[in-house]
């Protein structure tokens, strides 16, 4: 089939979207929500009760967990209308006052999205977490229903993206991801398309394409989001990668724990498969590519690149210090491009739509958006996509309304267990991959944590160091042993029986670590530590010399 | 295609070196040492030690050495302030974890780490030093782990992993350490491990051990490959085990005959102490040597030995061998090869010694021996049979240039107790020589066999052939100890032989000039005094009398030296020799087999031989070496692959011909192995020599 045809399948299948007499209600929650199944059993009931003939779709999590169940409500001729928090009762209510009457306003109505003003009810521009968001990777989760494709392809041009770059060569394909300055997601920013270019430039017989879904960071949602909520815009993605280095083998590496989400994943290649989009002659061309799942236990160091090829190899996921790029020597010596989830569904949006307008957002040198994910003392749990070049206040306090408590913020800690801290009166700085480098830190997973102004500095690094020592996969001196270390000094002075030297060793074993570490995990696992010393050296001190903690 | 050669300078020395070499081998191979303890010269690099680290104009920082490729133009310094303090902090790390006890560890002066110390003369920590205070796991089979020692270089992983493709080895973690192990913790053997020793062999310290008792005030090689080495003839065991594995028999064979010409007869009646060493039996049971070496032999179609045609030029020196026993034919044999004449004298009329007239058909089949022996008349040996040799200085005085006395113990013995020289009583030697010679013999229906040794049940056992109803058999060693090989005691026993063990033998009673009965006491403890003579305590009162009709004493043997001879003999008639020259008290004539060593096996006899071979080549000019080189060593794959279970594949028994029917005729007892069972029991085998395979590494001192 080609794209059309696949199009014209899609409209004839999901009628009920162009149905002038059938309202359709979407109920967004993550898979695990205890409300989910009873709620969308309610809406079906009473529309079956009322002998309406309203479709009823389960939707993926739209990230915004606080408010799930996430119900969005679109009648013929009117705007989509969400509803918050909606309970088994909230949706007879619904049913009864909306679907069957005309009368949308609820307690639970959050916003209308576009169209006209409804009377009581804000629009999405009034609520800074839908203003304040620019959802491009995400831009489906929540909207379609992840088990059928026939949503993903009708919504936002869905598979539009490959259709397109089938029908250009390779290198203008690579040239276009190099036009809309994609850089990838999985921490370290490297330009998406000079990885791409290296991976299609080497010469070999076979290649092959890896999508990290692992979300190695547990506290990341990232893959689970997207897998769970629009597996096919990765899928779309992975495609358009393997057709841009001239892979013929996909590797999906998901986290192992995520059970409907490689569920979901199962039932989109299969749906693939049904629409000529897997194997041979994918859209009537000659590009043919096949993609598999491959689950991986997760722990930090799983996603690691290196540590990832290891897992496919069936060997034990440990990192190993790479010679050459995997893009020239990966998966079985074979040039193997990898990327992540957040990264392909950005590689489709882009090809759906155009590099110029992707380059249009976020900043000069970190194009786009981010998927940010929260935790921490922080009001709100969201999982949001902001563009880059967005204040950190503006993304912790605007949109996740700041600390639980209404204290002040005393320190950030950004892009996982192995980011850098950033403090409380710094709030201002802009998240971009440069910014945050020249802060000492890192994009890495893209998760904030919020300490409030009673966290000691001490406890703080001293749990994540301990954390980091536990993650630690032990194969190199600098990181099994410097965690080691670090735990060990960090618990002595948090129980105020550090020495002034401790300070000095801590560093001295920072920028061992920094540089003799094998991957990305050592080198970057003495920042918190770092950047905690730097920032509130105070707290140290309070503890060494005064033997006290400054918070108690 | 010549490899492409690129320079590079390192510590201001031009260096040349093929290309695709890192810059740590590139600089080892020119005698330039930079610290290192994860790199293994075997094993792929993997840069988590960092105490290689050096600097590279053009490249930022420090560079880890082992895995970073030495390229054209490159300009390294292994030496600064800043290399110094990162290599310093890198071995604190690594010691922090690590006990400091390195005086009382077994790998003392062995111990990688430890001259690392001594090389940064690191003696005080800077960092935290700790003890992990695990427990030793000693309940594996060959190897200590012991985890406090682990400096998780990760070699053993590799070497597991990488090098041998078993892969049950891993990188673990045990509450804050990370240690190496098997997955769950399993037991080795249940994890699948082959048990090649490569994790031990590559350790840099004593983390992973040999089991003590098995290694200590042993040489390397004997400990290691105690099968080959603890052979008399140092057969390459491991080597023709892994042959039929690749159902290569005739290479197997042709393995087999680099050391000894034998390899049927020892298919046969060797009595493998190879197999009592076999290091699998510390697994579970050992390898059926002997089995897979009758398998060989037997399957040697191709004869590829014959093929390597070692046999030197004509010296023109002519070597009289006096004896046709094993010892005397490997001589011979060798002696031939090296280019010299060599005739045998053998007084019986027939060729092989005890193999011909001790040894029971049934044991050893005629056309093996008699093939072997045809073989070794090939390589031009003469055989003069049925001719007693009286005077050796005869031979000499002839034309021969040296001489081998190789004229076994035939002369049997019995105990002066009374009784014993009546009629009725055999002598077991001359016994089992009539048989074998087709004399005729008579004895009773009861049968009374005195010894524990091989003799004595090959008496038995040939007297339950001739018919006899019940045949018992005494000796003073208890059951544990008698001398005779197990086979032959379970065989005996299931053919019917009654063994009584721990009896002194005190008088044979006769009634009517017939024989009634031999009287025994109990023995309470047997000893053997310097004189290796024996020291028995009887139990009182425990006289009784077992019936017989016949009596046969096998209770050793000692050489026939005719008395012109006129070589030096030790107390017990051997012939005495220089056991570095194997030479007699006579020049140009040397001696060699039981004649020399006492009554013992034909592996040992082989031995003795090659010995003696050696010995008289030398003395005729010549070099000395014998050992062949018939089939090409080649490389042995390394990489073993998982198999599970096989820890527990269980060892394949010889199969006998049942008891009932082997009884009545004098054919051969043992059933020939089929190839599926030969495969199955040589995959069993551990492999022990792959680990000499292991490059040793160079401590810093030798640089």
């Amino acid at each position: 089939m080609n794209f059309e045809q696949i199009r014209a399948r899609a409209e004839s299948e999901c009628n009920y979207l162009n149905d002038e007499g059938c309202a359709v209600v979407r109920v967004g929650a993550s898979a695990d929500h205890p409300a989910l199944v009873d709620v969308l059993n309610r809406f079906q009931q009473d529309i079956d009760k009322c002998g309406i003939k309203d479709k009823v779709i389960a939707a993926g999590s739209s990230g915004l967990y606080d408010l799930e169940p996430l119900v969005s409500i679109e009648k013929p001729g009117k705007p989509a209308i969400l509803y918050r928090n909606v309970t088994p009762e909230a949706a007879s209510k619904l049913v009864n006052d909306y679907l069957s009457g005309d009368n949308p306003g609820s307690e639970f109505a959050l916003c209308s999205i576009g169209g006209d003003k409804i009377e009581g009810i804000p629009d999405s521009s009034e609520i800074p977490v839908f203003e304040l968001q620019n959802r491009i990777a995400l831009r489906n989760c929540g909207c379609i229903n992840p088990e059928n494709i026939n949503e993903y392809i009708l919504r936002g041009h869905g598979y539009g993206g490959l259709s397109r770059v089938l029908q250009i060569d390779r290198a203008e394909a690579i040239g276009e991801l190099e036009k809309s300055g994609l850089r990838g997601r999985g921490g370290g920013g490297y330009p998406a398309a000079e990885k791409w270019k290296i991976c299609h430039d080497t010469e070999a017989g076979e290649k092959y394409i890896i999508c990290n879904a692992v979300d190695a960071d547990p506290q990341a949602r990232t893959a689970r989001l997207l897998m769970e909520g629009d597996p096919h815009s990765v899928l779309e993605g992975v495609l358009i990668g393997a057709y841009a280095v001239g892979a013929g083998r996909a590797f999906i590496c998901i986290n192992s724990g995520y059970k409907t989400a490689i569920k979901r994943l199962q039932k989109a290649l299969e749906q693939m498969r049904g629409c000529g989009l897997l194997g041979e002659n994918i859209l009537d061309s000659n590009f043919k590519c096949d993609i598999e799942i491959k689950e991986i236990e997760a722990s930090l160091v799983s996603g690691e690149e290196t540590a990832l090829i290891r897992s496919l190899e069936n060997r034990q996921a440990m990192p190993y210090l790479r010679t050459a790029y995997p893009a020239v020597s990966g998966l079985e010596g074979k040039p193997t491009l990898i990327n992540n989830v957040e990264t392909m569904s950005h590689v489709s949006a882009i090809f759906q739509n155009s590099a110029a307008w992707y380059s249009g957002i976020g900043t000069e040198q970190s194009r786009g958006t981010k998927i940010i994910t929260f935790s921490g003392n922080v009001a709100h749990r969201y999982t949001v996509e902001i563009p880059f070049g967005t204040t950190l206040r503006t993304i912790v306090a605007d949109i996740g309304g700041g600390t639980l408590d209404g204290k002040n913020i005393k320190a950030v800690h950004f892009g996982g267990p192995t980011g850098c801290y950033l403090a409380g009166d710094s709030m201002d700085i802009s998240i971009d991959y440069e910014t945050l480098s020249e802060a000492g830190g890192i994009m890495g997973s893209g998760t904030l944590e919020v300490y409030d102004s009673d966290t000691c500095a001490v406890e703080m690094a001293r749990d994540v160091m301990s954390y980091l020592q536990e993650q630690s996969c032990g194969k190199c001196v600098f990181c099994r042993e410097g965690t080691y270390q670090m735990l060990d000094i960090l618990n002595d002075i948090a129980e105020n029986r550090g020495k002034p030297e401790d300070l000095d060793m801590l560093l001295e074993l920072a920028e061992g670590m920094k540089i003799g570490s094998i991957c990305g995990l050592g080198r970057t696992a003495p920042l918190p530590v770092l950047s905690s010393i730097e920032l509130f050296r105070g707290d140290y001190e309070a503890h060494i010399k005064e033997k006290k903690c400054p918070k108690k | 295609m010549s490899e492409e050669i690129i320079k590079l300078n390192i510590d201001g020395r031009d260096v040349e070196t093929p290309k695709g070499k890192s810059i740590l081998d590139a600089a080892l191979e020119t005698g330039i040492y930079i610290p290192h303890l994860c790199h293994h010269p075997d094993l792929p690099p993997i840069g988590a030690c960092r105490l290689c680290v050096v600097e590279v104009e053009g490249i930022e920082g420090l560079t880890p050495s082992c895995v970073t490729l030495a390229a054209d133009g490159m300009v390294v310094r292994t030496k600064s302030e800043d290399i110094d303090r990162m290599r310093r902090l890198a071995l604190e790390l690594t010691l922090a974890g690590h006990p400091a006890d390195c005086g009382t560890c077994d790998k003392y002066l062995n111990c990688e780490l430890q001259s690392l110390k001594q090389y940064f003369s690191c003696e005080d920590l800077r960092v935290r030093s700790r003890s992990k205070l695990m427990p030793l796991n000693t309940a594996n089979p060959l190897f200590v782990h012991d985890p406090n020692k682990c400096v998780v270089c990760g070699r053993c992983v590799r070497a597991c992993q990488e090098l041998r493709g078993v892969g049950v080895l891993f990188y673990t973690k045990k509450g804050k350490e990370t240690l190496t192990g098997t997955a769950a913790d399993l037991p080795l053997a249940d994890a699948g491990c082959r048990f090649c020793g490569a994790c031990a062999e590559v350790c840099p310290t004593g983390a992973i051990q040999d089991k003590e008792e098995l290694v200590k005030d042993k040489k390397r090689k004997n400990a290691l490959i105690p099968c080959r080495y603890t052979c008399p003839a140092e057969i390459d065991v491991p080597r023709y085990v892994r042959l039929i594995n690749e159902k290569n028999y005739s290479a197997a064979a042709a393995v087999i005959r680099e050391k000894v010409p034998f390899p049927g007869v020892l298919g046969y009646v060797c009595d493998r102490p190879c197999e009592d060493v076999c290091r699998r039996s510390e697994v579970n049971e050992a390898v059926s040597i002997r089995e897979l070496k009758r398998f060989a032999a037997e399957h040697d179609e191709q004869r590829v030995w014959e093929e390597s045609e070692n046999k030197k030029d004509s010296t023109g020196k002519k070597v009289a061998v006096i004896g046709s026993g094993p010892s005397g034919l490997t001589a011979a044999y060798y002696l031939a090869n090296q280019g010299h004449a060599v005739t045998i004298f053998e007084s019986l009329p027939f060729a092989g010694g005890m193999m011909r007239c001790g040894i029971p058909e049934y044991r050893l089949p005629r056309n093996v021996l008699e093939n072997e022996i045809k073989d070794i008349v090939n390589r031009g040996v003469e055989i003069k049979t049925g001719i007693k040799i009286d005077s050796v200085d005869a031979l000499l005085e002839e034309d021969f240039d040296a001489a081998i006395v190789a004229i076994g113990t035939h002369q049997g013995q019995k105990l002066s107790i009374p009784g014993a020289d009546g009629k009725g009583v055999l002598i077991g030697v001359d016994f089992l020589k009539d048989i074998n010679l087709g004399n005729e013999v008579e004895i009773g229906d009861k049968i009374m066999v005195l010894g524990g040794g091989n003799v004595a049940f090959d008496c038995a056992r040939v007297a339950r052939r001739l018919g006899a109803g019940q045949v018992q058999l005494a000796c003073l060693e208890s059951r544990e100890d008698m001398p005779a090989t197990d086979d032959e005691i379970s065989q005996g026993e299931e053919e019917g032989i009654v063994v009584c063990p721990a009896r002194s033998f005190t008088r044979i009673l006769s009634e009517n000039g017939d024989i009634a009965g031999v009287e025994f006491v109990d023995v309470a403890s047997l000893s053997f005094d310097e004189d290796k003579n024996p020291c028995i305590e009887v139990v009182e009162n425990s006289e009784h009398v077992l019936e017989a009709d016949t009596v046969i004493f096998a209770i050793g043997q000692c050489p026939e030296i005719p008395q012109d001879f006129g070589l030096d003999t030790l107390p017990n008639n051997l012939i005495e020799i220089d056991w570095f020259t194997f030479s007699t008290s006579k020049e140009g004539v040397f001696a060699a087999g039981d004649a020399v060593n006492g009554t013992s096996s034909v592996i040992k006899a082989i031995a003795s031989g090659r010995k003696a071979a050696a010995a008289a080549d030398r003395y005729l000019g010549g070099n000395g070496v014998i050992d062949e080189k018939l089939v090409a060593a080649g490389e042995p794959e390394q990489c073993l692959g998982l198999e599970e279970g096989f820890a527990f594949l269980t060892r394949c028994e010889e199969s006998c011909v049942p008891p009932e029917e082997r009884i009545n005729s004098f054919g051969r007892v043992v059933r020939d192995m089929d190839e599926k069972t030969a495969t199955d029991e040589s995959k069993r085998c551990l492999q022990c020599d792959l680990r000499m395979k292991i490059t040793t590494v160079k401590f810093w001192g030798n640089y």
